[in-house]
């Protein structure tokens, strides 16, 4: 069930009604929340439901396993037994063809041949979210750091939670599970708020991202057909294509949770507006960056020891990160890329240079601030082109383009008059995001205007904006992943 | 919470009725089929692709042939090939009460013929095959389903920018093009069409024994409520080459459903050079208006020899 669709507009009134209607009763609240989750994810495909029961299960079982028992030997295995059931499915269903199709093609190389059997396998939507997410309170509750959860339906309502259960963000059980276990009290403020931030998302998506996709799946599909000045704006859509659509499905999950009375975890920090790639990883897909450090990058030794230690820990995270994205040789450089940017920071000790809000109490930045967001753009612009492309041969077709003589010439491509009416739209939305920035979402300010009237007439504009320009609709992109 | 719901419901109820006030304001402007939608039922029906969409003006036919009921229900060669789904749909746009209407249907290769692989019938996904309803206005279902554009267009596809090609469509169904017909600008567009039809089109399409089959049962089912007629209009001959690339037999096929259903067959194809396109393919306004005259004449010709002769008879 998408965001942007009829069948959740029905859906998220009903849940909301019988929800607040069983207030006095946590436990049914709860399986409310759990049976609306699961219907909300089996109308994807209801196969899909048994996979995250699995997780569900193995992981609550595994929970009160290690509660009881003392040996950190059996400890130890009660948690490969989470890893590996977890990151069992996982791989099989992301990546079991990629594995299957490289090894033969290794082969391939040494001149022998194997035979092997690709499968046709769907991807069960959010797997790569919640397997994280289950895999988060399997090894906090080993580290005790967390007590494991005696409610079955408190558990499932956790990891199954549908605002954030397809694209996160992903929640840490230190987070989110205790507010299972807490009665939720309606306010208005909270519920206008999550409204306001729902719009916002909307806006982000169907606006920005929609709009977007059209013209960056017209220049990536066919990139021999366009100049070098084509090429770059291509990529600059999928820029903002892939931030208004992550961003703004994280907006949507955060403002529904609060619907409910839940406070999600921050996703997206206006990472566009970082000054270098360390800050950039700080604001973008903020819940998985966090795990990765918590679970691996730290568990690693961090940036702590040698500086082969830290060179070795960078690439690790980076390369995990780019193959949690996809099976395909694109993540895994595009994630290679990203550590090659963030490693000359981190090792001149330069990496937490910046971390509160650029210009933050100003109104504009300075020329050096403004330089190193340009900077910092460009760098993610291009990693963005492998992320993008079908395969390394494409990227190396479409940068070979952008790097040819046309690059000074002027853009042209179908619909070129009305990408210009798009690009006008970024600008807006940009616009409003620095206005906006010190807040935890660009419009949040708007729910302190004193004047009833002005506030709704804001909602109102930004609803009929949002009806008026939305481009024509586009999966989530981080639904394959 | 009873605030917030009031509120949230306010809020709804305003945008709806704002969403439905912009809904009126769709017109021939907002795309190329939207009107075709929201007009009552009809008599007199132009049938096929965008070469009669363009191609054949109701007015001069009504103008030649004392009539006032044409209506040019022609789409595209994606949208509209002879199929089950146009079938269905004509019989939702014809009055089930005529009993003297006149039908032309437009036949080319394309439209008798299938993307592969044979078996799939794309249409059924698109707009003619979801739009249930064919006559209502304003058609809220078709436009928050299948009106492709931002709704913005609704308005902005209204302003004369000149360097823009429009297109409105008549409430009589003729999609005219609005557009600098420069001759720079008609041979980029012929030649952009060609390479079209040579690279997308012709290496995967193939002749639909289906089809035909379905231009038949429409033929069928229109005689029972008045006069057929079939008609293949032109193109340049670049064109018309790959026409006969596509099917080489056509006008032989065309011309034995023709005796085969006793309906008359004008086969305009070899007057191409007379005309002028815009692109190629479709014909110009000017262009279109001769060419509908023609078919104008050739049908009063026809009723008349067919009145003639029931007198003689």
């Amino acid at each position: 069930m998408l965001f942007n669709s009829i069948d959740f507009a029905i859906f998220l009134p009903v849940v909301f009604i019988l929800y607040w209607l069983t207030r006095r009763w946590l436990k049914v609240q709860n399986l409310l929340i759990v049976i609306a989750s699961y219907i909300f994810y089996g109308w994807w495909d209801w196969r899909f439901l048994s996979l995250i029961f699995v997780s569900t299960a193995t992981d609550f079982l595994i929970g009160l396993g290690l509660e009881k028992e003392e040996h950190s030997g059996k400890r130890k295995l009660l948690l490969w037994t989470s890893i590996i059931v977890n990151i069992g499915i996982l791989g099989f269903f992301k990546y079991y063809n990629f594995f299957v199709e490289n090894v033969s093609s290794l082969f391939s190389f040494f001149g022998s041949s194997i035979s092997v059997h690709s499968l046709h396998i769907i991807l069960p939507v959010g797997i790569s979210f919640y397997t994280f997410q289950t895999l988060s309170y399997t090894i906090d509750v080993y580290k005790k750091r967390l007590r494991p959860d005696k409610d079955f339906i408190s558990f499932a309502a956790f990891v199954s939670f549908f605002p954030q259960l397809v694209a996160g963000p992903i929640e840490r059980a230190t987070n989110l599970l205790g507010q299972f276990h807490q009665k939720r009290k309606f306010t208005y403020e909270q519920a206008m708020d999550g409204v306001q931030q729902m719009i916002w998302g909307f806006f982000k998506k169907m606006v920005i991202a929609d709009n977007c996709a059209g013209f960056a799946n017209l220049i990536f599909d066919h990139p021999e057909s366009y100049s070098g000045s084509t090429l770059v704006l291509g990529a600059l859509f999928f820029a903002f294509q892939i931030y208004g659509d992550f961003s703004g499905y994280s907006d949507i999950a955060i403002g529904t949770a609060r619907l409910f009375g839940f406070q999600l975890q921050k996703n997206f920090a206006y990472p566009y507006f970082s000054r270098d790639i360390a800050e950039f990883w700080r604001r973008w897909h903020i819940s998985l960056t966090s795990w990765f450090r918590d679970y691996i990058y730290i568990p690693l030794g961090g940036s702590r020891g040698g500086t082969w230690k830290k060179i070795r820990n960078t690439f690790i995270i980076f390369l995990i990160s780019g193959f949690w994205h996809g099976a395909n040789w694109t993540f895994i450089v595009w994630g290679a890329l990203n550590a090659v940017y963030f490693l000359p920071l981190l090792l001149t000790k330069r990496h937490r240079d910046h971390i509160e809000i650029v210009a933050k109490g100003r109104v504009l930045p300075s020329f050096k601030e403004f330089t190193k967001i340009i900077t910092t753009f460009a760098l993610t612009l291009f990693a963005w082109i492998f992320f993008r492309s079908e395969s390394l041969a494409h990227a190396g077709k479409y940068i070979a383009g952008i790097f040819s003589k046309s690059l000074f010439t002027m853009p042209e491509y179908p619909g070129i008059f009305d990408s210009l009416i798009l690009l006008f739209l970024i600008f807006i939305f940009m616009t409003i995001e620095w206005i906006g920035r010190e807040k935890e979402y660009a419009i949040a300010g708007i729910a302190a205007i004193k004047n009833q009237y002005i506030k709704w007439v804001l909602y109102y504009l930004l609803i009929m904006v949002i009806f008026l320009f939305a481009g024509k609709e586009e999966h989530f992109i981080y639904f394959q992943f | 919470m009873k605030k917030f719901i009031l509120q949230i419901c306010c809020l709804v109820i305003s945008c709806a009725i704002s969403i439905l006030l912009i809904f009126f304001q769709a017109d021939g402007y907002a795309d190329p089929y939207y009107l075709r939608f929201t007009t009552p039922q009809q008599s007199s029906l132009i049938l096929g692709s965008s070469r009669a969409a363009q191609g054949i003006q109701p007015q001069i036919l009504d103008s030649v042939l004392e009539r006032a009921d044409f209506f040019n229900y022609s789409f595209t060669i994606g949208t509209s090939p002879y199929g089950d789904t146009f079938l269905k749909s004509i019989k939702k746009k014809l009055d089930p009460a005529t009993t003297n209407g006149i039908f032309i249907l437009c036949v080319d290769p394309w439209s008798i013929s299938n993307r592969q692989p044979q078996n799939l019938f794309k249409e059924e996904t698109l707009f003619l095959g979801t739009t249930r309803n064919v006559n209502q206005k304003p058609n809220i279902p078709y436009l928050w389903n299948s009106f492709d554009d931002p709704y913005y267009k609704l308005f902005f596809n209204k302003l004369p920018i000149s360097t823009r090609t429009r297109s409105y469509l008549h409430e009589d169904g003729w999609l005219e093009l609005i557009s600098a017909s420069d001759s720079k600008r008609v041979k980029k567009n012929t030649t952009n069409r060609i390479r079209e039809y040579q690279q997308d089109y012709l290496p995967y399409y193939q002749f639909s024994p289906e089809r035909l089959n379905a231009l038949e049962k429409t033929i069928d089912f229109l005689k029972g409520h008045g006069n057929v007629y079939l008609v293949q209009l032109p193109a340049s001959s670049m064109i018309m080459q790959l026409d006969s690339a596509l099917i080489p037999d056509f006008s032989l096929k065309i011309d034995s459903l023709s005796k085969t259903k006793e309906i008359p067959f004008l086969d305009l194809s070899r007057d191409r050079d007379c005309f002028s396109y815009s692109d190629g393919i479709h014909l110009t306004r000017a262009s279109g208006c001769e060419v509908s005259r023609l078919i104008g004449e050739w049908i009063s010709a026809h009723r008349s020899y067919g009145s003639t002769r029931k007198i003689l008879e």
